[in-house]
Parts: C-alpha cells; structure tokens; sequence
C-alpha cells in the first residue's frame, strides 16, 4: 500500500509523458492533418491522468482528465484545431508541468483554475472558441480609455497593472462583505483601477463567486497574490501583468507597454522560471553532520560569549552580537532542513481509506487536518506504518457496519479524523473514529483466552484493556483480515513511538468512540530552555513548557489535603519542588522562593527552585543507554562553561 | 508557544464553542470577555495574539471596543464575529482595524482558517 516508493518512478514516467507531450503538440501544430500526433498526445494524456489518480494526486488527476476530453474532441474531429485551441493545450501542458512539479515536491499547487476553465471552456461548446479568447483577454478589451491612460501614466511610472481574479470559496457567507477585505487588504499596497463586476455590483452581491480586479502597484506579482491569499475565503487568485498591447503607438513608452504584453502571454500561465530542478538531494546523514555541527558551534558561541562578556569595549560587544545573531540564524537555518511537513505520511491515506472501506462495504468519510505541521525528517520518515495500523484498525475493528450504525442510531457514514498540531516542543498526532469504541468485556475474554490474564478475572477498567491492547501478541480481531488484525498490531506501533522518544494513549467511549493520541518531540536536536538551580546542580526546562516565572514569600505556600500549591491570579496551582522532584535536596524555603509556572499535560504547574540563572539554546543528548529512561529526565546538555545540566521532561517530572 | 486567544461575546454558549474550536486547533484561549468592556481590559492585561469579537454586547459593544483596542495597540488582531444581516457593522468593524469577520453559525472550519490566515 505503501506508494511512497514509487514517487520516483511516477515523477520520472510523467515527466517523459510530458515531454512527449510538448513534442506531439509541436509537431501537430505544423501539420495539424498528424493524426497520430494527435492520438499519441491523447494516449500520454490519458496515462497521466491513470497514473496520478493511482497516487492520488487529485489536481493532476482532474487537469489531465480535462485535456484529455479536449484531445479527444480534436481526435474524433469535433473542435478545429485553430491556434487559440493549440495555445491553451501549449499552456495546459505547461501548467501540468508545474502542477506535477509542485506534487512532486509537495509544495503549494498554484492555482490552476484559469488553465483549467479554458480547457473546459473548448470542451463545453467547440464552437464559441474564438469568443472564449477573447474573454480572457478581457481586461485589455474592456478598459475604458480613462482606465487605459491611468494604467499607462501608471507604467511610465513604474508601477506595475496587475489583473487579479480571485474565486471565492463556496458557501462563503457574507460574499460583498468578504470582497471589501479584498479591497481594504489591496488598497493598502494598490490602486484600484477598475473592477469587474462593478463595485455596485460587487456590494449588491450580483455575481457568483469570482471577480477581477486591475490595480496599479509597486509590488510584486507574487507579493500581490500572497496579499490576497491571506484572506479567508479565497479558493484561488491568478495575478497577470495587464497588458495593453493591441494598440501600439510610436514612441519610447511603446518599449515598456510591448514588454507588458509580451509578459503576459508568459505569465498568463504560472509558468516556472527555469526548467531546473528547484531542489538539490542531499544524503540525510550530511545533513545530520551539519546539523550536529550547528549544536557544537551554539555551545562554542556560549562559550566564548561568556569569556569575554564583562569588557565593555563597544567593538567588541558589537562583534559579539553579530556573532551571536549570525549562529542563531544558522542554527534555524539548519534546523529547518529537518524539518518537513506532516503531509508527506498524511497524503497517503485517503486513497487508503477509500480502498479499505469500499472493501470492507463501510462507508468512511477521512477528515485530516493539520498536514502542514513540521517536524523532524526522521520522524516522519518512521511515523507512516504506525499510523497506517492505527487507521486500518479504526477502519477494521473501530467503524461498524452501515446497517449496525443505522441500527444504533449514529450517522450512516462513520468518520475517521487525522490530525496533527503543535504543542509546546512536541507534536501531537491525533486518530479517531465514531465506531463502535473499545469492548472491554471483549478484551478480557481474548485476555483470558491468550493467558494474559487468570481465568475467572470479571471486571477490568479501560484503562487496564488498553494495556492489554499494547501487549505483544494481542489481537481481538474475528476475522483476519490482509491487512489488520494479525495480531501484531499495537504492541509495534508503541515500539516504533517509543522508539522515536514519544508517548502513545488510546481513549475510548465505548459505543461512541476511539481516539489515539500519539506525541512526538517535534526535533531531536536544538531547544531553547530556561535554566535554574536546585541543589548546586543546573537543570533545564524546555522554554515551549514555561508559562510564567514568579517570586512567592513562604507564607504564600497553602495547602490543601497535605500538597502545596499557590494561588495565582484565582488559580490554584499545585506546587513542587523542582529538587524534590529530581531526586535533589529540596530547596531552602525560608526567603523568597523563585517559581516556575510550566505546563504539564494541559494544566499549570508550579515548581520551586533555588534560583533562575536565565534562557539559553541548548542541544539535547539522550542519556545513555546505560542510564536508560529516567523519569523526569528528558536528557542532557553541555553548557556554555563545560559543565552538564539535566533537561527536564515536564509530561513525566510529576505524578 | 500556541497563539493567545480572546474570545469576547456577551453569551456563554458562543464563548464556549468557540473555544471548544479554538483549543481543539492548538490555540491557547488565555481570556474570555462577556462585552467590550471586558475585552479592552482584559487586552492590555494579557496582551493576545488575537481576539475575537462580537458586534452586539452590552456596555461597550464590539465596534467601540475595536476602536478603543487599536488606539491601544494599532497591531492588534482582531477578528470580529457577526449574525447575518449585520453587513454595515461588519464593515464599520473591518474599516475600524477588524482583520477578518467570521458570520455566526460558526462553522469550525471557517474558524480556523481565520486564526490561521490572521495569526500568521
């Protein structure tokens, strides 16, 4: 199931389909009587469309099924081969290069739809092609002649005339109300020469979901766009260079204006500027070179930055800062060629689900979120098989029959949520489903039944049954299906996360509903922390758990049924001591005691230490295996002046 | 660290959705304002990544509110929330500093979206 692997072979395939394309498609264009130009063109067409509905890339799917209708209507004779027909399939065919480019790279899909409605627009009605053109040249045409002087003034003087249309989400709400964002959000940079609809229009709401605007601006294209992107409610934007080129006049401004025109036949597609590989393939264990490197250098940094912090010479605290700034640039810098977006796993499952589903006659819907989370490249390249058992086990055993939810009163099609967010230094990957939950009675018969637990055993908690689940070699599944339920489920998936230093919990409503919450480190390597001092010893505190830092007198420790806590602004707050807690002296509590407000597992925790030394990056070493898992302890650092400082894990310091 | 949120509406039921949406999304809903009174204190004390704000509330309502809290911190982020039908309010709302206006019923997605495009 795993496609990941054939990535390679599709984006190799596909881009000699391409080319193939392109060369059909030049040779068709001479001698449009080629019919086997024709047939070959369609036929690559139509494998790409086959092949990416296979991976599931939906957009290449969807484009190349368009052009392929279009190729056909040209096979069979239905639609004329005229140039206006040959340069939307010369524009498709380079849309389609950078659609599969993007897809390949998983980087944002441009918007498409202009490239797409042309096509559409030959296959609707063959006849009306002409008029069709011309449409798309609208602005050019319809630009009333006080419009056309502002836009020229404008160029002379160095602003550029975009056409932005922009296509509204569906169902958005509200639609004259969101345009005047769109306004408001462009006016700030632009003027706005003109709009289409009008702006009456526009405000009396008559017009369906898309609408262009000329503006005149310094700012980039690409600036442009991402203005307007960052607007809620916008499915897609298409920036082009207005030109006015059909009527050229003598003159030096004609330069200017015959540059503008050329710059839109080009930029009318999003056409990428060099045929070049964006991307260089870097062998990952460099990269880990590099960045273990990078950690060195940050403690280097701290050290000398601690050498000869004191002297007051103004050069060199200058050069120190500099110094400071450049590392931790490139310590980001560094970081971030680790980090890759969740998306990579995710991309993989609707198409999973769909197939699973059909085949078990379940009827699924896969809601994900959250794919553009980052995080470590090796994670991700280990977090995929875990998560392929854990759906496949809420497709199997979680989401009941149609007939059983019907029967249960729950919605008829069961739904699978994927999710993954950010929280604090750790990433959090969520499973779900609305099945049928854990059977605890059921889990304890198999228990029984498998010897793991004496016969007799009448009630067990949930709790205990999900420990059950993660025991090697549980299974409850009736049937074995190809794909889950051999028994050899769970207890792998924990390994793997444990294995990858993460935490793994199954809660469940029985009858309503499982969840799986997988946490993660978001990084193995570089975290900023807080340090302080208990028992002469430093420890540090990643700085994504530290909510606050307080100073309370003795007096102000309460306590409630023997434990301390803290009243914070109307909270309670259970109180700690940090030295305690790691196996230290406690803390002397006769002055004022130094509090650090962090946060474990959602609730607010505070934790008394001796002192607060201050922030500092640190690189994280595990402890060795010697050591092996200490509770509380999420490893070690080595600190700017030599010495070793425990960091803290905060999800495991208490209780 | 997870964005700060205020959420300011005059009933209890929208302040609870919302952060109900809010939390689920890895946002961390740090204060709840009943009207806009509220919302312009509780902004200078907690200093949010973002509010959002409803139009109708008693005392102070959300356009006085906007206007007060971006004479306060002309970056604030502010998203103003709306029934149907209040289109020039929200207008006056979105040319008073509001970045975005979401239209109640919410729907979850929508929510998030304009956390996510006005956060960033």
């Amino acid at each position: 199931m795993d496609l990941s692997s054939f990535r390679e072979v599709f984006a190799a395939e596909a881009r000699d389909y391409l080319q193939s394309l392109n060369e059909e498609l030049l040779s068709f264009e001479r001698n449009p009587e080629d019919e086997s130009a024709i047939d070959n063109m369609f036929r690559a067409a139509h494998s790409l469309k086959g092949m990416a509905g296979t991976m599931g890339f939906s957009e290449l799917a969807e484009f190349t099924h368009e052009m392929e209708s279009v190729l056909d209507l040209l096979r069979t004779g239905e639609l004329e081969p005229t140039t206006d027909v040959i340069n939307v399939l010369f524009r498709a065919v380079d849309t389609l290069e950078l659609l599969l480019d993007q897809t390949i790279n998983d980087e944002m899909i441009s918007p498409y739809g202009e490239q797409m409605a042309a096509l559409k627009a030959l296959v609707d009605s063959p006849r009306s092609v002409v008029t069709q053109t011309k449409d798309e040249r609208m602005f050019s045409a319809e630009l009333n002649e006080f419009n056309r002087e502002t836009i020229k003034q404008g160029i002379a003087q160095g602003y550029h005339a975009f056409a932005v249309s922009v296509v509204l989400k569906p169902n958005t709400i509200l639609k004259s109300v969101r345009v005047f964002t769109v306004f408001q959000a462009l006016e700030e940079v632009a003027t706005i020469v003109q709009s289409n609809p009008s702006a009456e229009d526009l405000d009396d709401e008559k017009f369906d979901r898309q609408f262009a605007l000329v503006v005149l601006t310094k700012e980039s294209e690409q600036n442009i766009r991402q203005i307007v992107e960052g607007i809620s409610e916008i499915e897609s934007v298409l920036v082009e260079e207005v030109s006015l080129d059909d009527r050229p006049e003598a003159g030096p401004q004609n330069a200017s204006e015959t540059a503008a025109a050329m710059d839109v036949s080009v930029s009318a597609t999003p056409v990428r500027t060099s045929r070049h590989d964006p991307l260089v393939r870097v062998e990952t264990e460099r990269l880990d070179k590099l960045i273990n490197l990078v950690g060195e250098l940050v403690i280097s940094r701290t050290q000398v930055i601690e050498m000869v912090k004191g002297g007051e010479s103004a050069d060199r605290t200058g050069a120190l800062d500099q110094l400071d700034r450049i590392t931790t640039e490139l310590q980001y810098a560094a970081m971030s060629l680790r980090m890759v977006p969740i998306k990579q796993v995710f991309d993989r499952f609707p198409r999973m689900v769909r197939d699973l589903a059909q085949a078990r006659g379940k009827d699924i819907n896969l809601k994900i979120s959250g794919e553009t989370t980052e995080l470590d490249r090796s994670i991700v390249n280990q977090i995929g098989d875990p998560l392929v058992h854990l759906i496949r086990n809420s497709i199997d055993h979680g989401i009941e029959s149609r007939d059983e939810r019907i029967a249960n009163g729950k919605p008829e099609v069961g739904t699978i949520r994927l999710s993954a967010r950010h929280e604090g230094s750790h990433i959090l990957i969520e499973i779900s489903d609305d099945g049928r939950g854990l059977d605890v009675d059921r889990i304890r018969d198999k228990a029984i039944e498998r010897g793991l637990l004496p016969g007799g055993t009448k009630e067990i908690s949930m709790t205990e049954a999900v420990n059950l689940l993660f025991h090697p070699g549980f299974s409850t599944a009736e049937t074995v299906t190809d794909l889950s339920g051999r028994g050899v489920g769970l207890d792998a998936v924990k390994a793997t996360v444990e294995s990858l230093s993460g935490t793994i919990d199954v809660e469940s409503e029985p009858g309503e509903w499982t969840r799986t919450t997988i946490k993660l480190p978001l990084t193995l390597a570089i975290i900023k922390a807080l340090l302080v001092e208990v028992d002469g010893e430093t420890v540090a505190i990643p700085i994504q758990a530290v909510r606050e830092n307080i100073q309370i007198e003795p007096g102000q420790v309460k306590s409630i049924q023997q434990n301390d806590v803290i009243m914070l602004r109307n909270e309670v707050l259970p109180l700690y001591d940090l030295g305690e807690c790691l196996g230290f002296e406690p803390v002397d509590r006769s002055g004022p005691l130094p509090v650090i407000i962090v946060e474990v597992r959602g609730e607010k925790v505070g934790f008394i230490v001796e002192d607060l030394i201050g922030q500092q990056e640190i690189v994280i070493k595990s402890l060795s295996s010697i050591v092996g898992d200490v509770k509380g302890v999420a490893g070690a650092t080595v600190l700017g002046n030599g010495r070793i400082a425990l960091i803290i894990d905060n999800s495991t310091l208490i209780g | 660290m997870a964005k700060t949120v205020l959420i300011t509406d005059d009933t209890a039921f929208m302040r609870m959705t919302l952060r109900n949406v809010i939390e689920k999304n890895g946002y961390e809903v740090v204060g709840e304002a009943a009207n806009g009174e509220e919302a312009i204190t509780l902004y200078q004390e907690l200093k949010p990544d973002l509010v959002t704000m409803d139009i109708t509330m008693p005392k102070v309502d959300g356009i006085t509110a906007i206007k007060e809290i971006m004479k306060i911190d002309p970056q604030a982020k502010i998203i103003v929330c709306s029934a149907m039908g209040q289109k020039p309010m929200v207008i006056e709302a979105l040319s008073a500093g509001a970045k975005d206006f979401l239209v109640k019923p919410f729907d979850a997605e929508r929510v998030v979206e304009s956390l996510r495009k006005i956060g960033s």
